[in-house]
């Protein structure tokens, strides 16, 4: 009676994706041992410089330089390092208030519930941009701000996912077994459901990588990130926005890196989800 | 009835919590005053302006008097250009309502048969192309791709103006780029949707009805999976509305995302405050009357309900 | 009377999957009569429902590939059905009930817009005559005209599967094919629903192929039977020389586990074990892991097929006599 399909075929095994976030993962922690140049270095005299394989590039400046003669490899370093800082904390601080506030929400029901869904809704009634550029406002632009708000764009898509699947396991027979076993709801929450929705929240925060990172670019790009002479690609980006025409690379190197990052934790994401097998 | 209640009701509340976020957010920025007094003015000129503003006044008290003002529709001066914020922002409104709506229609005219194709070209090298275009439309930061645009078509080629919304070509730039991004994931969902109503019971039984295949696609799986573009549409649209600052300032487009990013950049705060709040306020309006409106037309979802 | 309709000679398909090739239908060989009831059953997984898939050629938008033996309409090879020919057949010869009628008909359109669409595809389409036809078949099957406007999931099961009966007297098929078609239905109207559909075999003398894994059915719809495990037919015969006579060891199983064909109440008992995997082809018999009476040879060399007379067939060494 049931048909056996023949679906799609399996995600085959990112290895490339993989391989790009490996290097990407090593040039954000390793990047000053390695890194040609000190990316904030200028030099007037050495000011667009192309990249190596176009007339007048050489391997001095492998991906040439930008207006004030910087390196523009060492600053894409640099800027991985941002990029992976931005997005790490970010969703690490939006994955564990989402989380925990849709936990409690889900265990407890009722008021608590009622509570933080409105707070989740008024959250995301804010654009994500405009929420970044109110935060702005109000705590300064940098790294942490940048961190700030893009968690704080974040956590509530957590809190609501995460709330409805704690509701349908707060309602299983087992929690009400254990509840009668005289298990106290700490040892409820941390026993019986935080092990039911880890893989929800594993994959959540996998496929959040690459919109963290586009979010960081976005912000930088706007100059709401790190403070120049720290180099992001967002803002490398916005520095060559002007030259394009005369030096492309400044601007789209930078554009590549994104790319990528964005593409590789992407599938990577997909990947994970298929194998922890989550809905959302 | 009860439902529509529980809905609004819900709204209220949610809009509540919104406006304490956006007083919290502004008043948290620092002393405003020290961006409108003069440089060098005394001690006793800014405590004057402090008490005009009323700023003086405990947190609460400050916050009924900021919702009472809103309430009335009195959402003070910008601090720049002296004009009421209300006004700017109905000017702005227009231009920023026209590149939603023409993105999102360039997005549903290129999802429609790009994502159909894909679907009933599952698992070949069509599909492969789309998926691959898809998540690059996803990927290219848009304010590269407008700088792009920019500087190809409007600085070298000089076809397109090279920004602003002064040449009615200057809307093609922006549009597309935005069309561009959002028919990426819209494509996806809509191949998704399709794939799933393609293998579905009832499209199997259209077929072995003798029904001709383009009617069963057309018809069947494409009305079926059409919906959640739909709902996506209105989702992205009610972004688009709270403004794209990204695109709208890398085409200075003069719409509600660049009076928001120059507002917070040349920290006019009662500017700032009206627009998050209109949008944010706009936002949870519309929501709130798509999950009514979807209530009846599907019965499925009132039952549910 | 006996004229062949429809014939499924030596017909094999498999199916590429990732874990491997699938052995879906082996050697499948039967016919249908005109106007007979022609029963197919087994358990899950056994072919059946792909027997269907593949008669009206929809096998291929499975993944379904034939690989041997051929299936004859009228004596016309299906799979030589050009697109044209192909879409008459599916639309004015054959028609297939599904199991679950909440599932086959389309959520966003009204009963009377699916019927009348069935209508159309059957040609020479006058917008008003089909209404007309549409009326006249409604008040037959006494359906209230009101459901014309209903949508699926207004209705129950039952009457979703009389609408699609409805569409059955509508197309005038040579051939039905009821796939379970009582098994989503609540168990007081499914008699209700086979007497209709014995109703409709009578009266337009058409020929039906009755898909199901429930015994009683079968025995009350069928005048031919064929019994399916792992992908082949290990017997088929007519009603009364299976069911007074079953020779194949899991056909007798299958009728004691469903408690038919006179076995005593107190023997009522299940088959051990799984159903054969279909990922390789069994160099024996396919049921001889689960069989009661399967000796060396059963393990070793797949059967003949032994005849025992007026087209009562079995695939077995060690039939039960």
């Amino acid at each position: 009676m049931k048909k056996q399909r023949v679906l799609n075929r399996k995600t085959r095994k990112p290895y490339i994706s993989v391989t790009l976030i490996g290097i990407l993962i090593i040039t954000g922690i390793f990047g000053p041992l390695f890194s040609p140049y000190d990316p904030a270095a200028n030099s007037l005299t050495e000011k667009f410089l192309p990249p190596f394989f176009q007339e007048g590039g050489s391997f001095k400046h492998i991906l040439g330089t930008d207006q004030l003669g910087r390196d523009i490899l060492s600053r894409l370093i640099q800027g991985s390092r941002v990029s992976l800082i931005v997005a790490a904390a970010a969703i690490l601080i939006g994955c564990i208030v989402g989380t925990g506030l849709g936990v409690l929400a889900g265990y407890y029901g009722k008021g608590t519930s009622a509570v933080i869904m409105r707070l989740t809704d008024a959250t995301l009634a804010f654009p994500s941009l405009l929420l970044a550029l109110l935060l702005s406002l109000s705590i300064g632009t940098g790294l942490v701000s940048a961190i700030i708000a893009i968690a704080f764009g974040m956590w509530a898509k957590y809190t609501r996912t995460i709330r409805s699947d704690v509701t349908v396991i707060a309602g299983m027979n087992y929690i009400e077994q254990a509840r009668i076993m005289g298990a106290g709801s700490g040892r409820i929450i941390r026993k019986h459901i935080l092990p039911n929705i880890k893989n929800q929240v594993i994959v959540m925060a996998t496929m959040d990588i690459s919109m963290a990172i586009m979010a960081e670019s976005s912000l930088s790009f706007l100059g709401l990130s790190v403070v120049p002479p720290t180099a992001s690609w967002g803002q490398m980006i916005a520095d060559g926005n002007a030259y394009f025409l005369r030096a492309w690379w400044v601007s789209t190197f930078p554009t590549i890196a994104t790319v990528l990052a964005v593409i590789a934790f992407r599938s990577f994401g997909e990947w994970v989800k298929e194998r922890k097998g989550a809905s959302r | 009835m009860k439902y529509i209640v529980k809905k609004l009701l819900q709204a209220v509340i949610t809009i509540f919590i919104v406006s304490v976020i956006i007083f919290l957010a502004v008043r948290a920025s620092g002393d405003p005053v020290n961006n409108l007094i003069p440089d060098g003015a005394t001690k006793q000129q800014k405590e004057l302006i402090t008490e005009q503003l009323g700023l003086d006044k405990p947190l609460i008290v400050q916050y009924g008097i900021f919702i009472t003002d809103v309430l009335t529709g009195d959402f003070g001066n910008s601090y720049t250009s002296k004009r009421p914020v209300l006004e700017v922002i109905f000017e702005k409104l227009p231009y920023t309502l026209e590149l939603a709506v023409v993105a999102i229609l360039i997005a549903v005219v290129l999802t429609i048969p790009i994502g159909s194709l894909a679907a009933l070209k599952r698992n070949t090298w069509i599909d492969r192309l789309v998926i691959g275009l898809s998540s690059l439309e996803e990927a290219v930061p848009i304010f590269f791709a407008g700088i792009f645009v920019i500087q190809i078509f409007g600085v070298k080629l000089k076809i397109l103006p090279v920004s602003g919304a002064d040449s009615p070509l200057g809307i093609i730039g922006p549009s597309v780029l935005l069309g561009l991004a959002i028919s990426g994931s819209m494509t996806m969902l809509l191949r998704n949707n399709m794939i799933q109503a393609l293998e579905s019971e009832y499209v199997k039984f259209a077929r072995l009805r003798g029904i001709a295949e383009y009617k069963v696609v057309l018809k069947h799986a494409l009305r079926n999976s059409f919906s959640s573009v739909l709902s996506f549409s209105a989702f992205v649209f009610a972004n688009l509305i709270a403004g794209s600052v990204v695109i709208e300032s890398v085409f200075n487009w003069p719409g509600i995302g660049m009076l928001s990013y120059n507002s917070v950049i040349g920290r006019d705060f009662p500017m700032v405050q009206a627009v998050v709040l209109i949008l944010a306020v706009f936002m949870i309006v519309l929501s709130t009357v798509i999950d009514i409106i979807l209530a009846f037309l599907d019965p499925r979802i009132r039952k549910a309900e | 009377m006996s004229e062949k309709l429809l014939e499924v000679n030596h017909y094999s398909a498999e199916m590429k999957t990732d874990g491997g090739t699938l052995y879906i239908l082996q050697d499948i060989n039967f016919h249908v009569n005109r106007d007979e009831c022609f029963g197919i059953i087994g358990e899950s997984g056994c072919g059946k429902t792909m027997t269907s898939m593949a008669i009206l050629r929809y096998g291929e938008r499975l993944g379904l590939g034939s690989t041997g033996g051929e299936i004859l309409f009228e004596g016309e090879n299906v799979e030589t059905f050009g697109r044209k020919r192909l879409r008459d057949y599916n639309g004015k010869d054959t028609l297939i009930i599904l199991q679950d009628p909440m599932q086959a008909l389309d959520p966003l359109f009204t009963i009377g817009k699916q019927l009348l669409e069935t209508v159309k595809a059957r040609g020479n389409y006058n917008k008003e005559a089909a209404k007309e036809e549409i009326r006249v078949v409604m008040k037959k099957l006494s359906i209230s005209e009101e459901k014309l406007s209903c949508y699926p999931h207004e209705l129950s099961g039952g009457m979703l599967q009389r609408i699609v009966g409805a569409m059955v007297i509508l197309h005038k098929p040579k051939l039905i094919i009821a796939d379970e078609p009582t098994t989503a239905l609540d168990v007081s109207i499914q008699l209700q629903y086979l007497k209709l559909l014995k109703q409709i075999q009578k009266e337009y003398k058409t020929s039906i192929i009755f898909i199901s894994h429930d015994i009683k059915v079968i025995s009350m719809m069928c005048d031919r039977i064929a019994v399916m495990y792992g992908g082949r037919v290990v017997e088929q015969g007519t009603r009364d020389q299976l069911f007074s006579h079953p020779v194949h060891p899991y056909t007798r199983a299958l009728f004691k586990s469903g408690n038919m064909g006179g076995i005593p109440h107190d023997r009522y008992e299940t088959i051990e074990g799984n159903p054969p995997d279909l990922h390789e082809k069994s160099v024996g018999c396919p049921f001889a892991d689960r069989c009661k009476h399967a000796r060396e040879k059963c393990h070793k060399a797949l059967p003949e097929l032994q005849n025992f007379g007026d087209g009562h067939e079995a695939l077995c060494w060690r039939p039960r006599i």
